[in-house]
């Protein structure tokens, strides 16, 4: 072995009981195999989460092996049945980001099988060795703030926000959501001792992970704190002290998020685009997609038909005459990131979807995710300052082309209730688009008791919040819209819809069933369903 | 001339203001917007930080305004116009009219009593209501009724009659059936035959129609005529005058029955010669049964007969008598003899045997005299002389087809007639004219009909039918009926000296419908044509009130008729009213079931029972708002009521000018988190004290909207709408921290078991003992005051009110029975108009700009125009006062340097 030669660092998860004791027996027999690997043992291979795979190659493994029990052997019955099903998701993920499913592996070996370690083992080196290292370059992490800069940071927030103006009239207080099921948060106090300056046990507490962000408190706060962008700003500071908390499904999205942001892979993105969709690459339209376009390989097992969604704005899309550009290049906007402090990752996203847009030349972008929408119109150029493209989100596209009559519609039928986002609604404004092209599709609309900037959001703000006060948010929202009788409620936002639904398909205690059973559906498959 | 002062605005401000400057011996017209100076004072029940009852502290400044030798108070009057600079400006005052003489009212209330129109009370927050006459509250200065009418409802407007409809039915609401009647009466004489046959151009123009479904005016005509007959109250009007002056009256139709009426209730000896033998004209012999039974038009005809009214029948001008000899016996003639000479198809076939025209078979009929007609009947033209042939026909037994030369669009037939002939199972033709009638033997076998297409408007408005070439075709029928048109029978008539028109009808001068006879006038069908009934009274009317002037030896050059009362439109009531009008839908009359339709002449469409009539007479949205029933006046004493009262512009030249214009209270309702008007146990601040007041719409009572219970927990919560950059007033209201103080205050003193806790983000009570105010709160009336903002939510069973809001960083939650919300008050809507007269800033918030505020204020930065109270910022009444005082003493700055004061 040269210098010069690659030797790959590979991280192998053992399960406990098979796996672990076949690697044992290699050793133990003196079968030879190469030394690349590190073994971390897991008391079943059905631990081994998508995200423990993509972070072993964040952190700089070149190669991951995981190996449990033969299917029927697994000691805990069917946990390596799970981790089959996980690691099929996790290929496609690695397929779909670019790094590619052959720096990972999943082998079934017995405890007697010491040979088929070592074997494996050696087979699974060469591979990564033909591939060669691991193209994910090293993060860059912030670095850790000093007691100082995080003082003269956090005061600038304050003045930015306009935190200073608050009144401690505690009207944030009275219609958050969170603070009517946690009575140890609230608003008011948050932005209270920040503004007494006791910025350190405020960074490094959990009550600016418990905000949703769902931005009920700046629309009503008389004074127009903006309260959100407060949090946003402290979760930044708080990401530099490692002070964050364990996003959804281990942080596996954010993950992916940053694999997007830091990497530069051939993705491949477009496993949702059939046949008869017309799609281009360069044109006045470009259809945004944002991660809905691969949620399904996560998500599948729910049946949510996430890809549906980006299959039903290209077909409304080109049933008016348009062929939108949309992109294999497009990488995440970065909502989830912002969102949970990881400001540099944003900036990267940003660079990249900015650029391939303007090469694109297209003049307008329509969006299907308000969170993306969000992100490009209030973020971006925040940061970049206003873009020569305009930005619609697809319900205003809709509306605007069903006002010029290039769209038609079979008779609609059945009564909708609609759920007003957060992001599509108190954060952009948009309340008045989605219904008038739901009404424009023919079907009644029924309100629900708390709609429009009234609206209660589904309660997971980018992963970071799911507990139980957001599972209260979803159950009582699920009961709102049975209450409207409608046959269907549909989100403008995909994060509602896989939300609400997570708690509708749940077991919930002392909630009957029928009182949240509701069909939930897309605005953008509702209206392509509704398309002559 | 004494120069003088003017001040806009008669609240506190404006009152001191006026006092002061008169006190100095300057002349001050105060002109006030609303009926009474006072406002918003007024409508407090207590001040803080006193307690002393509001009105009985400002009513004696407002009768001594009243009062005052120096103060002209000018109220219902706004700003019409001003120009001039200091020392000399020119205004113009438009002093609304009230219809009341403000001399002679003396504030009684009979009139109050007798108005049939129920309107929200703007002065009681519109928890209660009050007529179209009204005070707008006990202690008004002056002490004189107002009539609330902003214009004519299109109803009464589109009456041909110029019948007061939105009057009417305004009585029939409030049940008053005698006085609807008498109302009717005094335009139509014929209630309910009119309400049953009028093609009712008032419901074409009710202002319901965009919302649903217009009133069902005629419908309700027709139930009042027959419910007080029924009731046995329709008793014959005494007549005061005697006369002896003769009138004939030529024809017993509508015409003539409302002339001989007219004349007959002023004294005059009135006969009336009718060549048939019943009376009723076209309503007698045109209109069949199931549309106008005979008995009602015979028990309403005995009743204008009953009053005096000679009646010769079978008796024919032209043939029994000539108009010579009629006009040698009579003093004034008036011929309205009708158009029953049917017009002829001018069709070859049309003297075969089985043609029979339309006048002549409905007067057949209507004579009970037998009539054979076939078993497959054409009915020829598209009026309503047409469908009343047609659905007779049917009653026959026989097949008929109604054929027409334009389609369903241009018939001028009345629409409930179209419907009820195509539901009978009339069949239609349409876009078809007759050109042959077949026959066979002398008698009908077919008739021969070309299609017809539409071409340009012809005279009437409606497109001209053209035949479309080669496009004939052929009906089997064994009867033809036309039905198109008819015209006064002037041959009979015979008098060769009456000029007759182009079109053969009777000539006689619009103005006043005399003839070129002197002595003979004309009017109804045999100088129009073919018309409506409702003309024909009308017209009645119109010559009964020319042949009384030409009686009374007066001239009857004709007057002219004034239409110029604006008419009321939707958008003018969407304006005044605060919510949304309630959709409902129109009361059906009852119908005649299907099957006894066809084989009976008995009545089709039920006239409304006492319920229907009630709930329908409730979907009236009163445009006026005043009826113009004209109930209030003869209930006057001092005979103060005068209708014809016009506005008037009265021009002023005031000196200097002070600015009074007061606040506007801003309405919550947008701001859905405090549940106002979501749920029912929310109220404002002002609509609290008109509930405390005494004089107030529950006497006192703090009553919950739920259940009419007293609440025992009372929440208040400050700064609704007010410091709140989002919603756009980020001012602080100034009154709100100690008005709910002493809210809370009286509730305690109402009720010794009620709590109160006041929801409050800081608590400004600054000076005047005001700290002190709310100290004795805390500790005499046992209130409570917490720290926080607030939202609104409900328990829905209960109704009781739910307050969230934070203390301590935690979000909690308290059910009160009841919640006040502090409002903020704003700018009035008026004042950007005003502002833009007198040329006046205004400061961000809207309020007027005063622009040394800290050490000049009340300079408005127009010389000689000064402000005072509310309107240039929040204030509380202390300050306004002061403030008044202020500007008095700039205003007489002005006079005391340009040698006036």
């Amino acid at each position: 072995m040269s210098e010069d030669e690659f030797e790959p660092n590979i991280v192998a998860f053992c399960c406990n009981w098979c796996s672990y004791a076949g690697a044992d027996l290699a050793g133990v027999s003196r079968m030879q195999y190469p030394p690349n690997a590190r073994i971390i043992r897991v008391m079943c291979s059905g631990r081994v989460e998508p995200y423990f795979v993509l972070r072993a190659l964040e952190l700089g493994a070149d190669g991951v092996l995981i190996a449990g029990c033969h299917i029927g052997d697994c000691h805990y019955i069917s946990g390596n049945v799970e981790a089959e099903k996980r690691m099929k998701t996790t290929q496609e993920l690695l397929d779909i980001v670019g790094i590619g499913r052959d720096r990972m592996r999943l082998e079934w070996i017995s405890a007697s099988e010491g040979q088929k370690f070592a074997a494996t083992m050696k087979e699974f080196t060469e591979q990564i060795k033909k591939l060669g290292p691991n193209p994910m370059p090293k993060q860059t992490k912030a670095g850790k703030t000093d007691p100082a800069s995080l003082k003269r940071k956090t005061d600038q927030l304050i003045e930015d926000t306009g935190a200073f103006d608050c009144v401690e009239c505690g009207k944030c207080t009275t219609v958050c959501p969170v603070a009517k099921y946690d009575t140890e948060f609230a608003p008011r106090t948050i932005v209270l001792k920040a503004t007494e300056g006791q910025v350190d046990s405020i960074v490094k507490s959990k009550d600016i992970w418990t905000c949703i962000t769902c931005e009920q408190c700046n629309s009503m706060c008389p004074y127009k704190v903006d309260y959100s962008g407060f949090i946003r700003g402290l979760r930044t500071e708080a990401a530099t002290l490692d002070a964050t908390p364990t996003c959804s499904q281990g942080g596996l999205m954010q993950g992916m998020m940053r694999a997007q942001a830091y990497g530069d892979f051939e993705q491949k993105r477009l496993g949702w685009l059939t046949p008869e969709l017309k799609v281009a690459d360069s044109g006045d339209v470009f259809y945004f997609t944002g991660c809905v376009s691969y949620f399904d390989a996560i998500f599948g097992d729910r049946d949510l038909n996430l890809s549906g969604i980006p299959q039903a704005v290209v077909k409304i899309l080109n049933s008016a005459g348009i062929t939108p550009v949309v992109s294999n290049n497009e990488v995440c906007c970065g909502h989830d990131l912002n969102w949970t402090g990881d400001e540099d990752g944003v900036k990267r996203l940003m660079k990249k979807n900015v650029e391939l847009i303007k090469a694109s030349g297209a003049k307008k972008v329509v969006f299907s995710c308000p969170e993306c929408m969000r992100t490009f119109d209030m973020d971006y150029q925040d940061l970049m300052g206003d873009f020569d493209f305009e930005m619609a989100h697809i319900s205003e596209f809709v509306d605007d082309l069903i006002q010029d009559g290039k769209l038609k519609f079979k008779k609609g039928s059945g009564t909708l209730t609609f759920q007003d986002s957060c992001r599509l609604g108190r954060h952009l404004g948009i309340y008045d688009s989605p219904r008038s092209a739901l009404k424009g599709i023919g079907t009644e609309i029924v309100e629900m008791e708390n709609t429009k900037d009234k609206a209660t959001c589904c309660g997971v703000s980018s992963w970071a919040t799911c507990d139980d006060v957001a599972r209260k948010l979803q159950v009582e929202r699920l009961k709102e819209a049975k209450k409207t009788g409608a046959d269907c409620l549909v989100t403008g936002c995909y994060k509602c819809l896989i939300h609400l639904a997570c708690a509708r398909d749940n077991k919930l205690e002392g909630v009957p069933k029928e009182q949240v059973d509701i069909k939930i559906k897309d605005l953008s498959v509702a209206i392509a369903e509704a398309l002559e | 001339m004494k120069k003088s002062v003017m001040v806009i605005g008669g609240g506190i401000a404006g009152i001191q203001t006026a006092l002061d400057l008169a006190e100095k011996g300057i002349d001050v017209d105060l002109v006030e917007k609303l009926p009474s100076i006072g406002g918003r004072m007024a409508q407090l029940d207590k001040t803080f930080p006193t307690n002393d009852c509001s009105i009985c502290i400002l009513a004696p400044k407002m009768a001594d305004c009243y009062a005052h030798p120096n103060i002209n108070v000018r109220t219902y009057s706004e700003i019409k116009d001003i120009s001039g600079t200091a020392g000399d400006f020119k205004v113009d005052v438009l002093k609304k009219a009230r219809f009341v003489d403000e001399e002679k009212c003396n504030g009684c209330g009979d009139c109050f009593k007798v108005c049939p129109v129920s309107l929200p009370n703007e002065f009681d927050m519109d928890m209660r209501e009050r007529p179209a006459i009204y005070m707008p509250f006990l202690q008004a200065v002056p002490r004189t009724a107002t009539i609330d009418r902003a214009g004519v409802a299109p109803c009464s407007s589109k009456c041909p009659a110029g019948l007061s409809a939105q009057g009417y039915v305004a009585l029939i609401r409030a049940e008053k059936f005698k006085e609807a009647l008498d109302l009717i009466r005094r335009t139509v004489p014929l209630a309910s035959v009119c309400g049953r046959i009028c093609h009712h151009p008032c419901e074409e123009g009710c202002n319901r129609t965009d919302i649903d479904d217009p009133v069902a005016i005629a419908g309700l005509k027709a139930f009042v005529g027959d419910y007080v007959r029924q009731q046995g109250e329709d008793v014959p009007t005494p007549i005061e005058e005697d006369r002896k002056e003769k009138v004939a009256v030529v024809g017993a139709g509508p015409a003539g029955l409302a002339a001989a009426y007219r004349l007959a209730l002023k004294g005059f000896k009135v006969k009336i010669l009718e060549a048939t033998s019943k009376p009723g004209g076209m309503l007698w012999w045109g209109i069949p049964d199931y549309r106008l039974p005979k008995d009602v038009l015979t028990a309403e005809v005995d009743h204008l007969l009953a009053h005096g009214i000679e009646i010769e029948y079978g008796k024919t001008v032209g043939k029994d008598l000539t108009l010579e000899d009629l006009k040698k016996d009579h003093d004034a003639v008036f011929l309205a003899i009708g158009a029953h000479k049917s017009l002829t198809l001018g069709v070859p076939g049309e003297d075969l045997e089985g043609v029979v025209h339309g006048v002549d078979f409905l007067h057949k009929i209507a004579d009970k005299e037998t009539v054979k007609i076939g078993k497959k009947v054409a009915v020829i033209g598209g009026g309503n002389a047409a469908m009343d042939a047609a659905r007779t026909a049917l009653r026959m037994g026989s097949d008929v087809t109604v054929i027409y030369r334009r389609t369903k669009d241009e018939m001028p037939a009345i629409g409930a007639e179209i419907k009820g002939a195509e539901e009978e199972g009339v069949k239609f033709e349409f876009l078809a004219s007759p050109v042959k009638i077949q026959g066979k033997d002398g008698k009908i076998s077919a008739i021969e009909c070309i299609r017809m297409k539409l071409g340009e408007p012809d005279q009437s408005g409606r497109p001209r039918p053209v035949p479309v070439d080669g496009s004939e075709f052929t009906v089997e029928v064994d009867t033809v009926i036309p039905a198109v048109s008819q015209a006064p029978d002037l041959d009979t008539l015979g008098s060769k000296n009456l000029a007759v028109t182009k079109w053969k009808t009777l000539e006689a001068d619009p103005g006043n419908l005399s003839t070129n006879v002197p002595g003979v006038f004309a009017g109804g069908d045999a100088v129009s044509g073919p018309a409506s009934a409702v003309e024909a009274f009308a017209a009645g009317n119109k010559a009964a009130r020319y042949i009384e002037k030409l009686l009374n030896g007066e001239s009857i050059e004709p007057e002219p008729e004034e239409k110029d009362e604006h008419v009321i439109t939707l958008e003018d009531i969407k304006a005044r009213m605060k919510g949304e009008i309630t959709k409902s839908e129109r009361v059906l009359r009852q119908h005649l079931p299907d099957d006894k339709r066809r084989t009976s002449f008995e009545e089709v469409e039920k006239v409304f029972t006492k319920e229907e009539a009630l709930k329908e007479a409730a979907r009236c949205v009163s445009c006026g708002p005043c009826s113009q029933c004209e109930a209030c006046a003869p209930a006057c004493g001092p005979n103060a009521i005068d209708y014809t009262m016009k506005d008037q512009i009265v021009t002023l030249n005031p000196a200097a000018i002070v600015v009074a214009t007061g606040f506007d209270m801003w309405d919550p309702t947008a701001a859905s988190e405090y549940g106002y008007k979501k749920y029912p146990n929310v109220y404002t601040a002002m609509e609290y004290e008109r509930m405390i007041n005494a004089a107030g719409p529950t006497g006192g009572h703090i009553v919950r909207r739920s259940d009419g219970e007293h609440p025992k927990k009372l929440a208040f919560i400050q700064c609704v709408g007010s410091r709140n950059p989002q919603v756009g007033h980020p001012y602080c209201c100034s009154v709100c921290c100690m008005h709910a103080t002493k809210e809370a205050m009286l509730a305690r003193e109402h009720y010794e078991d009620i709590n109160s806790t006041i929801f409050y983000k800081d608590m400004r009570a600054c000076a005047k003992g005001f700290n002190e105010y709310v100290e004795r709160a805390k500790s005499d009336y046992g209130v409570s005051y917490i720290n926080s903002d607030a939202t609104v939510q409900e328990n829905a069973e209960t109704h009781n009110p739910v307050v969230v809001f934070d203390v301590g960083g935690k979000q909690q939650s308290e059910e009160f029975d009841a919640v006040v919300l502090a409002t903020t008050l704003v700018p009035r809507k008026d004042t950007v108009e005003l502002a833009k007269k007198l040329g006046l800033k205004l400061t961000e918030f809207g309020f007027f700009e005063s622009p040394d505020s800290i050490l000049d204020f009340g300079k408005s930065g127009v010389p000689g125009i000064y402000l005072a109270g509310y309107c240039a910022g929040p204030a509380d009444i202390p300050e306004s006062v002061a403030q008044g005082s202020s500007a008095a003493a700039k205003a007489a700055e002005v006079l005391a340097n340009s040698g006036g004061g």
